[in-house]
């Protein structure tokens, strides 16, 4: 009995579309050339099914703290809107140059402003034109597969649908490259060590 | 013949702009470079400037004195009240700037009647500047 309800569950799932049950985690220990964990490195899983998939988390915050963007790096699926909240007090005006995204936005005071939709794959980078040095890296991607490691150089993607991917690496430190690409074939849940060029060759 | 000259020179000083009277892009742009750094950089008043674009405000600062002094510059910046909302500017401050953009002006060389003309039009800025 207990098995037959288990078949019709399997049977039901598969009629809904519904993602296997058995869905994996991925999970990246992110290492410079040295050996030491690797901050705000991005990794992403793309396989020939996942530029179609819908943006998954279509919001995120990039805000404005003490004349500092935060946080410094994003991620983020192709078509997600980013607000600009401003927790400083005083005016902002972040703007940006880059192909994938062209825009400027006025940040002032107590004044909430419109989200900004990030339409095209690619890296964007920001800066103010009001103070020095203010600067934030969002990288988009066609997949709702991504992280961003930690203070650890820990990234973790959940939710895969088991199969096979190439994982990619990003450094906004040399944001032209890929870090790092390597196929992956995940079938359970995996833990990996991987190692990405976090500066150009001298 | 001299009389002539006088008349000239003293037909054209009535019809001049004040900007054009204070030296124009050149002399306004030293002013402003002067003004800036000196706020910039005295600690009794720089909280203000912390990671300021100290490039864009002298732009903007020429700009906005350009279009207040008959210049015909098109003011391009955001209006006084959000520029400086939140830099919880205070009276002193505000004077401490005033002194400085005097110190800026007899160092170029603007006279007193200038000097004046121009401290006059901006004065009126402190309640919009000032916040406590």
């Amino acid at each position: 009995m207990k098995r037959a309800c288990a078949y019709v569950t399997l049977f039901l799932s598969a009629l809904a579309g519904i993602p296997p049950a058995h869905a994996v985690t991925l999970t990246l220990q992110i290492r410079d050339a040295r050996g030491a964990a690797v901050e705000d490195a991005v990794v992403y899983l793309m396989s020939n099914q996942t530029h179609r998939m819908p943006v998954k988390n279509a919001t995120l915050r990039i805000d404005q703290v003490d004349k500092t963007f935060v946080p410094l790096v994003s991620v983020a699926q192709t078509g997600t809107r980013v607000s600009f909240p401003n927790k400083d007090n005083i005016r902002h005006h972040v703007y940006s140059f880059s192909s994938a995204k062209k825009f400027e936005i006025k940040l002032y005071a107590d004044t909430p402003s419109q989200p900004v939709l990030f339409d095209k794959p690619g890296v964007v980078v920001m800066g103010c034109n009001i103070h020095d040095n203010m600067v934030a890296h969002l990288l988009l991607v066609d997949t709702p597969f991504f992280a961003k490691s930690d203070r650890q150089g820990n990234a973790r993607i959940d939710g895969l649908p088991p199969g096979d991917y190439s994982l990619i690496a990003w450094y906004y430190m040399r944001p032209d490259k890929d870090a790092g690409v390597i196929p992956l074939s995940l079938k359970t849940d995996t833990t990996r060590t991987l190692t990405i060029r976090t500066r150009n060759p001298e | 013949m001299l009389s002539g000259m006088a008349g000239n020179v003293s037909y054209a000083f009535g019809a001049e702009s004040l900007y054009a009277r204070i030296g124009g892009q050149p002399v306004v742009a030293g002013v402003v470079d002067q003004l800036v750094e000196t706020v910039a950089h005295d600690p009794t008043v720089n909280q203000s400037f912390d990671k300021v674009n100290l490039k864009r405000l002298k732009e903007k600062l020429a700009e906005q004195i350009c279009a207040l002094s008959g210049g015909g510059c098109v003011y391009t910046g955001d209006d006084m009240i959000r520029v400086h909302k939140g830099l919880r500017i205070n009276e002193r401050e505000f004077f401490a700037l005033v002194e400085a953009l005097r110190g800026a002006l007899d160092s170029h060389g603007v006279a007193q009647r200038e000097k004046n003309e121009l401290l006059a039009i901006l004065a009126p800025m402190k309640r919009l500047v000032v916040e406590k």
